[in-house]
């Protein structure tokens, strides 16, 4: 006889499906020491992203952003300065699953609509689009899908990605 | 409220400020700042590897507190005119940070009141680890702004004709070879930033150093200020980003790079700078910097090299708007 697994969603957790974050913004318009920051991180040398003359001869006649520069944290702004706890709660304030603390990122689907220039200045918006029990090898999962839309200042789409996180059977609280 | 040049008691203590436990995280955000990712600053395996008891707080961070704290104590019209510390101890992440300060003496150059203070920053344990002295630029009473605008006592020309070298002498010294004393006078290549100070810069390093005044933080402020825009902290100009894609991956310092042999650790012995001109918001530093001295000393533990250095940062009209004195420390 296969045992019955336990339920973990709760009325309270599911009630959270369609539930908004609040829109962040770039705390300032793209900037060069931000793309620099960025590339040198990603060590990506592709001239497209800092090499302005060389980005002049291509179809986009600028330096444009990496496409995963979007990804990029919505740090606070100029002359904020956020405790660790408040910078990770942006990040996953949105859904609280009781039990479920620990949470890993299970993948992302992106797709883009436009490029990020210098002097752009995006903002995200992010809806919880599902929440499902998962049975892993090591006890029940909470998988949370998160949809966002990201676009710039002329309200141009520049993305929409599908976000998947994970959280695994741990005591506290997941919202920090 | 502005503290005015005519309120000064030389003699009192100037106002203190403590920062922390200031943590690993606080490390990493000045490190991203500044563009520094020394393992000595970042990494706990290899501190501890290398003889350390945890992650280092670097002399960089330290010295830029104590300048946001000065700069602080000088109100939004007052200038931080000069700053020379020492390292003389070790900080470590989770340690709580104190600075504390007396003026010392005070007068009127030009119109323009100076006053210098003696400076140290304190450890919860009663480490002092930055003894050092600074020159405060203090509005008198009727000052509605001071326009700080000063010329350096070298031009960019003069540092780069000003020759300097040394003779090798055998004295029984382990680390100083010949090749090493020949290092005394070399001068670096010109180290351009990669790009002009823009706000996200700013933002970083004032997040970085948990600063808040506005001429640094306020744009709306800054344009309305007889400078206009934004400006760099001075800690900030005296430590400018590293390099771009032609400069190496993580960075070059203007610093003529080279190794002593068979040291393997280097620390930030001290530093003294001073400031002649604002770094506005789209200003391109170059710094360029010499080695002036190098000698050996025996330390508690292990034998010390420093290595003394002196940058001269200019703008992109070669105006100076700051020279500076490093001392980086190696051993064994």
């Amino acid at each position: 006889m296969v045992e019955q697994e336990q339920n973990y969603l709760t009325p309270e957790i599911l009630r959270q499906i369609g539930k908004e974050g609040e829109e962040t913004i770039w705390p300032e318009p793209l900037d060069r020491s931000s793309l620099r920051r960025f590339i040198q991180a990603t060590r990506d040398d592709n001239p497209l992203y800092y090499d302005e003359e060389y980005a002049k001869s291509t179809k986009y006649g600028s330096v444009i952003a990496p496409p995963f520069y979007f990804h990029r944290s919505f740090p606070s702004p100029l002359g904020v300065v956020e405790d660790a706890e408040k910078e990770e709660m942006r990040h996953r304030g949105l859904v609280d699953t009781p039990g479920f603390a620990k949470q890993v990122n299970a993948g992302s689907e992106i797709e883009w609509f436009g490029q990020v220039r210098i002097g752009d200045t995006l903002n995200s918006k992010t809806v919880v689009s599902n929440i499902e029990q998962k049975q892993g090898k090591n006890g029940p999962m909470i998988l949370i899908t998160y949809d966002r839309i990201i676009k710039n200042q002329d309200d141009k789409l520049i993305a929409i990605t599908t976000q998947k996180s994970l959280r695994r059977q741990s005591e506290g609280t997941s919202l920090f | 409220m502005q503290l005015n040049y005519e309120d000064i008691q030389v003699g009192s203590d100037l106002p203190s400020r403590a920062w922390g436990p200031l943590t690993n995280m606080d490390m990493i955000r000045f490190g991203a700042a500044v563009d520094s990712y020394g393992e000595i600053h970042q990494d706990y395996d290899w501190c501890i590897e290398h003889g350390f008891d945890n992650v280092l707080l670097s002399g960089p961070f330290k010295q830029a507190l104590l300048c946001s704290w000065l700069d602080e104590i000088v109100g939004n019209k007052g200038f931080l005119k000069k700053i020379e510390i020492s390292h003389r101890g070790i900080n470590y992440v989770n340690e709580t940070l104190k600075a504390t300060g007396t003026f010392s003496k005070k007068y009127i150059v030009d119109g323009l009141g100076f006053v210098e203070c003696d400076i140290a920053i304190t450890n919860d344990n009663g480490l002092v680890s930055c003894p050092g002295k600074a020159i405060l630029l203090i509005p008198m009473k009727d000052t509605d702004f001071i326009d700080f605008n000063f010329e350096a006592p070298v031009t960019y020309e003069s540092f780069l004709h000003n020759q300097i070298s040394a003779e090798f002498s055998d004295s029984g010294n382990i680390y100083l070879t010949k090749e090493i004393i020949e290092m005394i006078g070399v001068m670096g290549e010109p180290y351009t930033w990669p790009e002009p100070l823009d706000v996200s810069a700013i933002r970083r390093f004032t997040q970085g150093v948990f600063e808040t005044k506005p001429r640094y933080v306020d744009i709306d402020y800054a344009k309305k200020s007889s400078i206009g825009s934004l400006i760099a902290p001075p800690a900030y100009v005296i430590r400018p980003p590293f390099g771009f894609w032609d400069k190496g991956m993580l960075g070059e310092s203007a610093i003529p790079i080279f190794t002593v042999p068979n040291t393997n650790v280097a620390v930030n012995g001290g530093n003294e700078s001073e400031w002649y001109k604002v770094v506005k918001e789209g200003d391109t530093l170059t710094q360029q910097a010499r080695i002036i001295d190098i000698y050996e000393k025996k330390g508690n533990k292990r034998s010390l090299i420093p290595v003394v250095s002196e940058t001269i940062i200019v703008n992109q009209f070669d105006e100076v708007v700051a020279l500076s004195k490093q001392i980086n420390i190696r051993m064994p």
